[in-house]
């Protein structure tokens, strides 16, 4: 008798451990991926709050970004709102869809307080919903095209050869890379490559009121075009996940990548790198008329969920955030994170050289950059878009399928999930 | 004790069971009949299911499903028993630690080995490095981003993970067959192979059997290694059922109906090959 007393209190107290939190108790829960920019930024945001506000606690939970989108999901479809944080960080891809299906989760009070004109538009508009802006843009996913010097001068070439490029130009330097050092001169992650290309003319997967935008959608023809022809040169490395992709750029596998300027802190980690390494402007779809040397890629925002502390949580981000310059320079210094918050580009530590870059001004490049990002539209369906067309992708730039297979199939396939 | 008492101590049990076995159960196939986004959810009734059936990503995920099953389970039961069989031997030295051994994948983690199998087999991993340089192969196989390779690795995965599982199984039915029938069969002139043909091979039948189903629903649960080794790719070459529902749920925008009807053809699917199983394999307790 006294074991089943035993395991029935056992039990109940487990039970009692599944308390929820108090609400309004000045405890602000954060969520967010990426403990070294990300993580960095918040506490650093935090510490400054808190010399204002002494009575604010924050409670940082660091996870990986798939894991947040997961459990954001889970706990949204149960109505369990108490394991949900206040202040969440949701990638720019993920969240219209998390705003236009979740509506009601999300708090509005950032709308009062900050000053969007200080943000890029591109960064502003998929966070708007029927007026109302969400959220506070956060890192810059403006593109460059990064390149391995040491390799570029074996190949007999120069920074110089990779400024304001057509993919066509790129296509001679590639192979010349190939031929003089045997080395990959391009490395990409096929569907992330592939979205660049579309950006970067303006256009994405969906139509402005929703719509797939995948069988009609020249642009999209032509970049598919474009990456199986350079696939068939054999200059490209097709890297299986991420860890290849960061791989085959840091072991000094293939020269160039383009990356958004998130991708930074990532090259600097290069042992002995130092000096070696150069950003260029992404190359320009010649195929396309109006197609930009520019694209983003990447990139996240915070948002407040209407849970708790929502005044507390509006006030906190936009008053470090959302408009202090000092917050991002030291941001920049300490962990290389590249803001959107433009006034943050008439900053000294903005205009200054990197050295680990040659000296180049990298960051107040990538500012230049975001400007010419063209607009484009990130809606619900484009996940779905996006997934049904990277099914096919890989095919593609191998020649196993010609691009008008795949773009029917894609669409056929995204029209069976699209809402 | 008295008999009613023991009838009250089941029912904390039967509370559990209850909660969190029949409800979630009946509450998805409720679910199933639905089609939802986010909590927004309307009743359609079959359509769900009329609308796998003109799918070509599960059409595609129950093909790949299909190749991991027919492939893998057999070649990995066979390993198993022979692997059973001659961990059995009397004469074996170092038993313990051959059977820690065998038991050892089926014991780690299945992230972290699906891990270890990705990095194994990157185009510039182990594999083909190995392969490079003992020249059996001039240049690098892209294990993971072709369609076969990918899928020939997968099932390489799963027999290394699970080969021991049932290792286990098989040498605990081997154990239990009665000594005395195999030195009757010797006397009688039986040599080693008509013994594990005739003897131990029937006396297994219905552990052959109970093996064969878990490995069956094993394979229609599929989802951590296809995730985490080639994340449903290239393509859809290795998509799952399993990766099917988490993508109704968390990549696109969530549909709990679609998912749940998913999951419920996957129950059908399983009830009907079990039942195949039980008749050929003629289980006659």
């Amino acid at each position: 008798m006294k074991k089943i007393i035993a395991l029935l209190t056992a039990f109940i107290l487990v039970l009692a451990g599944c308390s929820g939190e108090v609400e309004g108790d000045n405890i602000l829960k954060v969520w967010y991926w990426d403990p070294y920019i990300n993580g960095t930024s918040i506490s650093t945001a935090a510490e400054m709050y808190k010399t204002q506000n002494l009575d604010v606690e924050f409670e940082f939970v660091e996870m990986a970004r798939e894991d947040m989108q997961t459990k954001f999901t889970t706990a949204a479809l149960a109505g369990d709102m108490d394991s949900l944080p206040d202040v969440i960080l949701l990638g720019d891809d993920i969240a219209p869809m998390y705003l236009s299906v979740y509506n009601d989760l999300f708090a509005t009070n950032l709308n009062d307080v900050v000053d969007y004109s200080n943000f890029p538009d591109y960064k502003v508009d998929p966070m708007t919903v029927d007026g109302t802006v969400y959220g506070l843009p956060f890192d810059n996913g403006v593109s460059g095209l990064y390149c391995n010097n040491k390799i570029i001068e074996e190949a007999g070439l120069s920074k110089a050869d990779f400024e304001n490029l057509t993919w066509s130009q790129f296509d001679e330097l590639g192979l010349q890379i190939r031929e003089k050092t045997g080395k990959y001169a391009y490395s990409w992650s096929a569907i992330t490559n592939l979205r660049n290309l579309v950006h970067s003319a303006g256009t994405d997967y969906v139509n402005e009121d929703g719509s797939l935008n995948i069988a009609d959608n020249e642009i999209l023809k032509s970049s598919m075009q474009e990456m199986q022809d350079m696939y068939s040169q054999g200059y490209v490395y097709d890297a299986v996940d991420w860890t290849d992709y960061v791989g085959s750029i840091t072991n000094g596998d293939a020269a160039c990548t383009v990356s958004g300027a998130w991708f930074v802190p990532t090259i600097k980690q290069i042992e002995g790198g130092e000096g070696n390494w150069f950003i260029a402007e992404v190359p320009r779809l010649d195929t396309v008329e109006g197609a930009a040397n520019a694209t983003a890629e990447g990139g996240s925002s915070w948002y407040i969920l209407e849970n708790g502390d929502q005044d507390v949580a509006a006030e906190f981000l936009n008053t470090t955030l959302g408009s202090s310059s000092e917050l991002y320079d030291q941001l920049l210094t300490e962990v290389g994170l590249v803001a959107t918050y433009l006034p943050a580009a008439e900053s000294d530590t903005y205009k200054a050289g990197d050295e680990f870059f040659g000296g180049q001004t990298i960051y107040s490049d990538f500012l230049t950059w975001s400007d010419e990002v063209p607009p484009y539209l990130i809606l619900e369906n484009a996940q779905v878009a996006q997934d049904s067309l990277g099914t096919y992708i890989n095919a593609v730039v191998k020649g196993e399928m010609t691009v008008e297979e795949a773009i029917a199939q894609s669409q056929a396939q995204a029209e069976q999930t699209a809402v | 004790m008295k008999d009613k008492t023991t009838k009250y101590l089941i029912i904390p049990m039967l509370v559990l069971w209850g909660t969190f076995t029949v409800f979630p159960v009946l509450a998805s196939f409720i679910k199933s009949l639905q089609s939802c986004r986010g909590n927004t959810c309307s009743f359609v009734g079959l359509q769900n299911y009329a609308n796998l059936l003109g799918d070509n990503l599960f059409r595609e995920s129950l093909i790949n499903t299909s190749i991991f099953f027919i492939v893998q389970v057999p070649i990995m039961i066979l390993l198993s028993i022979i692997l059973a069989n001659v961990l059995n031997q009397k004469d074996l030295r170092f038993k313990g630690a051959y059977r820690t051994m065998v038991i050892l994948p089926a014991v780690t983690s299945l992230v972290v080995y699906s891990i270890f199998f990705k990095l194994i087999f990157m185009e510039n991993g182990l594999v083909n490095n190995l392969l490079l340089n003992i020249n059996v192969l001039d240049h690098p196989i892209q294990w993971l981003s072709t369609a076969n390779p990918a899928r020939f690795v997968l099932i390489i995965a799963l027999v290394w993970r699970w080969t021991g599982y049932n290792t286990v199984f098989f040498l605990s039915g081997m154990q239990n067959i009665d000594d005395e029938i195999y030195e009757a069969a010797k006397i009688d002139g039986a040599n080693t192979i008509q013994q594990f043909t005739r003897i131990t091979l029937p006396l297994l039948k219905p552990i052959i059997l109970f093996v064969t189903i878990i490995s069956t629903l094993g394979t229609l649960n599929l989802f951590d290694e296809p995730m985490v080794i080639t994340n449903g790719g290239p393509g859809t070459a290795t998509i799952t059922l399993g990766q099917m529902i988490y993508k109704h749920l968390f990549v696109f925008t969530p549909n709990a109906g679609y998912a749940s009807a998913i999951a419920y053809f996957i129950v059908i699917i399983a009830v009907t090959l079990a039942i195949l199983q039980r008749k050929v394999l003629g289980d006659d307790e």
